[in-house]
């Protein structure tokens, strides 16, 4: 008979790779973020369904109930996902900061060739 | 060309520009303003400069890469940066150009620290700059006295080369620009030189180069530019 938390568990394994699978087919997440949301849901069925992998990583962490090494082992693994996050997000930043570069020098050419039309004066729709 | 870019610099900005045009009126100068939440930009165009303004607030070390964008674009010899708070003083721009000139460097870099009446910052400060001073001098080609100084001037050369290595290689962030561009330089051959200044107090408001975020991260940023240096281009 198998345990309720290995059931629970492989169930949202399950339901995480479901959901992957149908927000990459209605294209509304990105290749990598489809790849990082299977591992998740794949590493979370093999730990649920396979117990003594549990039991491997409390050695390692060293401790001494399955709880604890769930909890530290999330833990770490969530801190490791907002640090690839942040360089993600640095990185975006960087690029984004470069378009609004390109876009205000090329504003301010678009200026200089066409002094006249650098400050568009909207027309009143006159009343009829 | 002298670029100026300017963060929520109304009070200081206009009287920067006036003061720069009265003593070359044949420069281009263009305010970079870095997304202002006030009239930094109404400013600086009252005063007679041109002004490039980015579409929010991005950092002073975007800013100064947009102006050496500009700078290419329109294919200025020499481009010279002073801050638009007032602390850096028009009247020393043909002392930074004068190397330039001469053919006897790339770049200028104002220093703080060769004359002898120095201006002197905080320990933490102090402690910052003569670190990283040293270990950026330790580079083959670089010798300086004032790593992180924002008064610098280039060439054509120095301005086309930084800037293709700024877009093939990703724009460098704020914190440790100066540090890391001095190392770029060092890298591709540009000569650099110093050229003693004299900074003046700032007229108004505090400097916005260190927010507490940035000064936690400076030691980090720092070591990284240095690692990255080291392990050189991808």
């Amino acid at each position: 008979m198998l345990e309720r938390y290995t059931l629970i568990g492989v169930g949202v394994s399950l339901v995480i790779i479901l959901l992957d699978l149908y927000l990459l087919r209605r294209r509304k997440i990105t290749g990598r973020g489809f790849v990082f949301w299977l591992l998740i849901g794949a590493g979370l069925g093999l730990l649920s369904g396979a117990p003594p992998l549990i039991s491997l990583i409390g050695a390692i962490l060293g401790t001494a109930y399955t709880i604890s090494t769930i909890v530290g082992a999330g833990f770490l693994f969530f801190l490791s996902v907002f640090f690839y996050l942040d360089y993600r997000i640095y990185k975006l930043e960087l690029q984004i900061a470069k378009l609004a570069m390109e876009l205000s020098v090329a504003r301010y050419s678009d200026t200089r060739s066409n002094p006249n039309d650098a400050r568009p004066t909207r027309k009143k729709n006159k009343p009829k | 060309m002298v670029m100026i870019p300017a963060y929520n610099e109304e009070g200081t900005v206009g009287k920067v520009v006036k003061s720069t045009l009265a003593l070359y009126p044949d420069f281009k100068v263009v305010v970079i303003d870095d997304g202002s939440e006030d009239r930094t930009a109404k400013r600086a165009e009252e005063a007679g400069a041109d002004v490039v303004s980015l579409p929010f607030h991005c950092g002073g070390s975007i800013a100064v890469q947009t102006g050496y964008l500009i700078a290419a674009k329109n294919g200025y010899d020499y481009l010279v940066k002073i801050d638009a708070d007032g602390q850096h003083k028009p009247d020393e721009i043909p002392k930074m150009l004068g190397p330039l000139t001469d053919n006897a460097a790339d770049i200028t870099v104002g220093s703080r620290y060769i004359a002898p009446e120095t201006n002197e910052g905080s320990v933490v400060r102090e402690g910052g700059r003569v670190f990283s001073s040293t270990i950026v001098s330790m580079f083959p080609n670089i010798g300086v006295t004032d790593v992180t100084s924002g008064m610098r001037a280039w060439n054509r050369r120095a301005i086309e080369i930084l800037l293709s290595e700024y877009m093939d290689r990703g724009l460098i962030d704020d914190s440790v620009f100066w540090i890391a561009e001095t190392l770029v330089a060092s890298r591709k051959g540009l000569c650099l030189t110093e050229v003693p200044i004299k900074t003046l107090d700032r007229e108004r408001g505090e400097s916005k180069s260190f927010s507490f975020g940035k000064k936690l991260l400076y030691p980090v940023r720092l070591l990284l530019a240095f690692v990255e240096e080291i392990r050189g281009p991808r």
